[in-house]
């Protein structure tokens, strides 16, 4: 595993450390982090989940949004050790079986992404939206994803996108459960 | 009969089976053995001698390894590196800081935290000097020079005009009506979602490669060998998925040079990555220009003259990313859709305590400011004429048929249509019906108002008489190879970040070969491998790189049709190129496609003919293109809150010929959204001190899906004449066009109150303000 | 930025004033952890861990007392870097006394640089207005004895 790379020799340099038990995307890992250090990094860092991005350090921008006990947070403003014992779902674990997510199909085929940084994020919180929600109006849909910054798309097609997926779930044979 | 994915097909793009996975390759995800993180000190001060900097305490943070200053630069002749613009730059300062936030000190250490660690234990001691901010000021006689170094002593970095100043003045004097208004355009940061960063690493043979995000990775290498004297083969430039550009990613910032310096002195990768708070306050702004503008007509409202005198606050050195015989950038394109008789534009650049830049945020140099100028002015005009803003337009359009117009301030359109665009944006916002409400709401007291944007824009850059950067001429290039199973790859001297070209590249090519964009793959960013290219930015990429597609694939069907004479037994001139395949002319079931020409061209080749079947083509523009359009918003602004509501905002643009319908689209929500920002929301201040009050996402607001309207689209399709596909360009026209429109709508609704124009953004405090001072909030 | 303001103690003038000019008396009214060292009457240094809102960590310091008319007026410079930023403080106060209270008019004028300036500056003025009360609160409760 990937998980506590770091040397011991320079575990005593580092600041106070801790150990963590995260479930991430469906697999157990655990990991000594110093206690500062923030969930994005121990998900981008420790374990090579780079799927989740980092576009801010004011917590506006939402690039690095997962599920955390199936909420969307912020994985920058919540630290590696808040997520002890705790399950987390980034962007890698929405495809299954080699099937594509209903909002990641939503994304490609109405074309709710540019350059691809942001989605990963956007698609988090759009996944958290229609499990809570699954038949959100436009309203209710761009208020969902407020939290997350495009710059490249001007959200017209997000909001087909997650409008998409939310139908395609609804017909789907698994059904808003997917999510 | 049609090829799978060919031009003007709206075929879904092949980069998104990586980006909705999480697979993206972004500078941040490369990670390398041994890799350090490089962390920037940076200035509290706008304006400040060092006196000293104390690198002890942080040499002695666990896990720091080296710490790099300007004394360390300036012994390898690096402290200083040259601007594109004939001006220099620093990457260090030895002795003096210029703006809030200037980088002063690296620290490498071995992660991101120990980095940032280091550089919370770095000990600057400062003596702080007097802070130009205003550029106005800036140039007052008893203002500090704020650049000592120059033979100039002044802050006046240079002026330039261009047009008849003398006819200009006779011509306002003697029209029936003038009007003038000073327009601010503020400075904005383009802030895409990814910020700049890069890993650098030295191989055992000394070479060095550097993951940047750059979107001109070919220019950047030369920039590189000139300021480092790294012989040029041993720099490799791999500009990876870039998360948005926008311009923001042409400049060549301290930090990248920073971590080449530190990979050299530490002999392992480097890695640096900047938060967006020193995105913000460091990296390259757009605008900041001061404007006052002056128009006359005759009193039936034909236009008559323009005078446009500028200052340019370029902060403290000209870093724009201009092409190097156009210090204001293509501000001249400001006559936009008017044939103006006289016109005469000025712009005088100058040195305040801010960062430099200059033009990055989705526009082709100056080309927003100068539509917003024209537009705005228009339409104060019309108002003065007690004209409506349509009409008036019409009225005074370059005619459909006067193209190729040489405009008077010396530029050659291609091709336009100004009135269809307009009427076409009038019938579907149904604009007469718009007036009569608006006309019944004004009555009851509320406030609405229509505002319209008829703009012309100049990309493409550029033809190699007149357009170059260092030196280097402005073409772009493509290479082509088609293996012997008809399958392709083709690479690309410009960089995609997020424009989409993986799509629409193999979709011109599938068009001019006849095979299917599946099976066609496109590459850019690594100049390595790729052709030497100027880069993607100002909607320069299917102008130049789209055209050298076309060019080079021509260029293999000229061989493949001897290949295919071959093949059939006849003499190439019985052949045509017809539905995607060599046909025997007048026969058409006698034919070779371009797959059996390809495995022939490996198997089977005439007597004499070499080998293969790929082509490479640098393409010089013969000119710019045109692309233009007309926007009609419609806002509603709560009287209560001095909020501007979008209500509907309608476009049509004309990029001439369309590769791909989905990706033009997009392309136009993103940068209709990106003119919305700076009319409505974003602006980088500063104090008195030089102290930014923008610096953090917190302050700098950037558009949410809440603020941002359901966009409306259209298109009219006039061809580029000179472009091989008559294709024009598409990724700024919207954030060109579109602040106008805004700010004519707002200041429509206000006009009965006698406003005749807003700064952006227009926010609801500076709204309800002018609401309150009329007696209406 | 400009702040000022007045402050009234039961205490006689001489000793107030003397108070607020001595590090060692007033070092205990400011409730951040600090450290204070006298290098002379006239020239005091130290640190500080203070910030606003998030923006929090070690500032060092120094000040300078320019003016010193004792029991009535006296103008201090304080110069202090750290986090990024930086801050330069000109601060006056007089002292007056009438029927056993004393007086203290002061005023400060405060220059920020850096990251307080640009992301704390909307926050600042609060900050600042709550740690001076505080200062003086703390400084009566020393003085009238409490």
């Amino acid at each position: 595993m990937a998980v506590a790379e770091m040397p011991a020799a320079r575990e005593e340099e580092m600041g106070p450390t801790a150990n963590i038990r995260v479930t991430v995307n469906g697999a157990p890992r655990s990991a000594t982090v110093e206690t500062r250090t923030l969930l994005v990094h121990f998900l981008r860092e420790n374990l090579g989940l780079t799927g989740t991005h980092i576009g801010c350090d004011t917590t506006n921008c939402g690039a690095c949004a997962v599920l955390l006990d199936g909420k969307a947070v912020k994985s920058c403003t919540v630290l590696a050790v808040q997520a002890d014992r705790r399950e987390v779902r980034t962007v890698e674990s929405l495809e299954t079986d080699g099937k594509l997510h209903p909002v990641q199909e939503g994304f490609i085929e109405e074309h709710g992404l540019q350059c691809g940084f942001c989605t990963p994020g956007m698609m988090m919180s759009a996944v958290a939206l229609l499990q809570k929600n699954p038949r959100p109006t436009e309203e209710q849909i761009r208020r969902a994803i407020s939290g997350n910054l495009c710059r490249c798309t001007g959200y017209v097609n997000i909001v087909k996108a997650i409008q998409y997926a939310s139908s395609k779930m609804k017909a789907g044979p698994s059904g808003g459960r997917r999510a | 009969m049609t090829v799978h994915g060919g031009i003007g097909q709206a075929i879904k793009r092949k980069e998104d089976a990586r980006f909705v996975r999480g697979k993206g390759n972004y500078v941040d995800d490369v990670k390398l053995p041994g890799m350090l993180y490089l962390d920037i000190v940076r200035s509290p001060y706008a304006h400040a001698r060092i006196r000293s900097i104390n690198i002890e305490k942080a040499m002695k943070v666990p896990g720091v390894l080296a710490v790099v200053t300007g004394k360390d630069l300036a012994m390898a002749n690096l402290a200083w590196m040259p601007t594109l613009m004939s001006d220099k730059q620093m990457v260090l300062p030895t002795d003096r800081v210029m703006y809030q936030a200037q980088e002063v000190a690296g620290v490498v250490a071995e992660s991101r935290y120990a980095a940032a660690d280091g550089v919370a234990a770095v000990e600057v001691d400062y003596d702080p000097l007097p802070v130009v901010v205003d550029p106005k000021k800036a140039l007052e006689p008893d203002a500090p020079i704020l650049r000592p170094d120059r033979k100039e002593q002044t802050n006046r970095i240079w002026h330039w005009e261009v047009g008849d100043r003398e006819g200009t003045d006779k011509a306002l004097k003697s029209s029936d009506v003038v009007v003038r208004e000073n327009l601010y355009i503020p400075r904005i940061l383009v802030s895409s979602i990814e910020t700049c960063g890069c890993v650098a690493s030295f191989d055992a043979m000394g070479k060095l490669t550097l993951w940047m995000t750059t979107q001109a990775p070919h220019a950047i290498r030369t920039v590189f060998a000139m300021v480092t004297g790294l012989p040029e083969q041993k720099i490799r430039i791999i500009s990876p998925d870039l998360g948005g550009g926008f311009g923001g990613k042409v400049p060549v910032y301290p930090g990248y040079v920073l971590a080449v310096v530190a990979a050299l002195k530490t002999g392992q990768p480097v890695k640096w990555i900047e938060d967006r708070s020193e995105n913000l306050q460091a990296d390259s702004f757009a605008r900041d220009y001061h404007i006052t503008a002056e128009i006359g007509a005759t009193k039936d409202g034909k236009l008559t003259a323009l005078r446009v005198k500028t200052i340019a606050d370029h902060g403290y050195t000209d870093a724009a990313a201009n092409p190097s015989k156009f210090p204001a950038g293509l501000f001249h394109i400001i006559t936009g859709s008017y044939p103006f008789q006289k016109a005469h534009v000025e712009v005088d650049g100058v040195y305040t305590n801010k960062p430099p830049g200059g033009i990055a945020y989705r526009c082709s140099f100056r080309v927003t400011e100068a539509a917003f100028t024209i537009e705005r002015m228009v339409d104060i005009l019309a108002h003065k004429l007690g004209m409506d803003p349509a009409e008036f337009r019409m009225k005074n359009f370059i005619p459909s048929g006067a193209f190729p117009f040489k405009s008077v301030l010396g530029w050659t359109y291609d091709s336009g249509n100004y009135p269809a665009a307009l009427r076409k944006a009038m019938d579907l916002i149904g604009y007469d019906a718009l007036r009569k409400e608006q006309a019944e709401k004004r009555k009851q007291g509320e406030l609405m108002g229509i505002g319209i944007s008829s703009f012309t824009e100049i990309v493409g850059a550029g033809p190699s008489h007149t357009f170059d950067i260092l030196g280097l001429k402005m073409f772009d290039s493509c290479e082509v190879r088609i293996h012997p199973t008809g399958k392709a790859i083709a690479r690309f001297g410009t960089k995609s970040q997020g424009q989409g070209h993986e799509t629409t590249y193999a979709q011109i090519l599938a068009e001019e070969l006849g095979l299917s964009s599946e099976d066609i793959s496109v590459e850019e960013g690594d100049t390595d491998t790729a052709p030497y290219g100027l880069g993607t930015y100002a909607s320069r990429s299917t102008p130049t790189a789209g055209a050298a597609a076309a060019i080079a694939a021509r260029k293999i069907r000229d061989k493949g049709q001897k290949i295919a004479a071959h093949l059939l037994e006849v003499g190439p001139g019985d052949l045509e190129w017809k539905d995607h395949k060599f046909q025997v002319k007048g026969v058409p079931d006698k034919a070779k496609t371009m797959q059996e020409v390809a495995f022939a061209a490996y198997t089977n080749l005439p007597p004499g003919m070499e080998m293969g079947l790929e082509a490479v083509d640098y393409y010089d523009p013969p000119n710019m293109t045109y692309p233009f359009g007309s926007y009609i918003c419609a806002v509603d602004i709560d009287k209560e809150t001095g909020e501007v509501h979008i209500r509907r905002f309608v476009a049509v643009d004309d990029c001439g010929t369309i590769i791909n319908p989905m990706i033009v689209d997009g392309q136009i929500h993103g940068g209709l959204t990106m003119g919305l920002a700076p009319a409505l929301l974003e602006e980088i201040q500063y104090d008195e001190n030089g102290n930014i009050q923008g610096g953090s996402f917190m302050d700098y607001l950037l558009p949410t899906a809440v603020e941002t309207p359901k966009w409306e689209t259209a298109k009219t399709t006039t061809p580029s004449p000179h472009h091989p596909l008559g294709a024009k360009g598409v990724g700024e026209s919207a954030t060109v066009g579109a602040p106008a429109a805004i700010v004519n709508a707002v200041v429509d609704a206000l006009a009965h109150l006698g406003v005749t124009h807003i700064d952006i953004p227009m926010t609801p405090w500076k709204v309800w303000n002018i609401l309150h001072q009329k007696g209406v909030a | 930025m400009h702040f000022e303001g007045t402050f009234t103690v039961r205490a006689p003038r001489a000793r107030v004033y003397s108070f607020l000019l001595n590090p060692k008396e007033f070092s205990p009214c400011i409730d951040d952890p600090h450290t204070i060292e006298v290098i002379d009457a006239d020239h005091f240094r130290g640190t500080v861990k203070a910030g606003v809102s998030f923006i929090r960590g070690n500032f060092t310091w120094s000040a300078d007392v320019k003016e010193r008319v004792p029991s009535e007026r006296a103008q201090m410079a304080v110069h202090g870097s750290g986090m990024g930023s930086g801050f330069d403080v000109v601060a006056n106060l007089a002292v007056s006394e009438a029927g056993g209270l004393s007086t203290v008019k002061w005023a400060a004028d405060v220059q920020m640089s850096g990251t307080i300036a640009t992301v704390g500056a909307r926050l600042l003025q609060g900050t600042t207005e709550k740690k001076t009360n505080a200062f003086f609160e703390n400084a009566r409760r020393i003085l009238e004895g409490h």
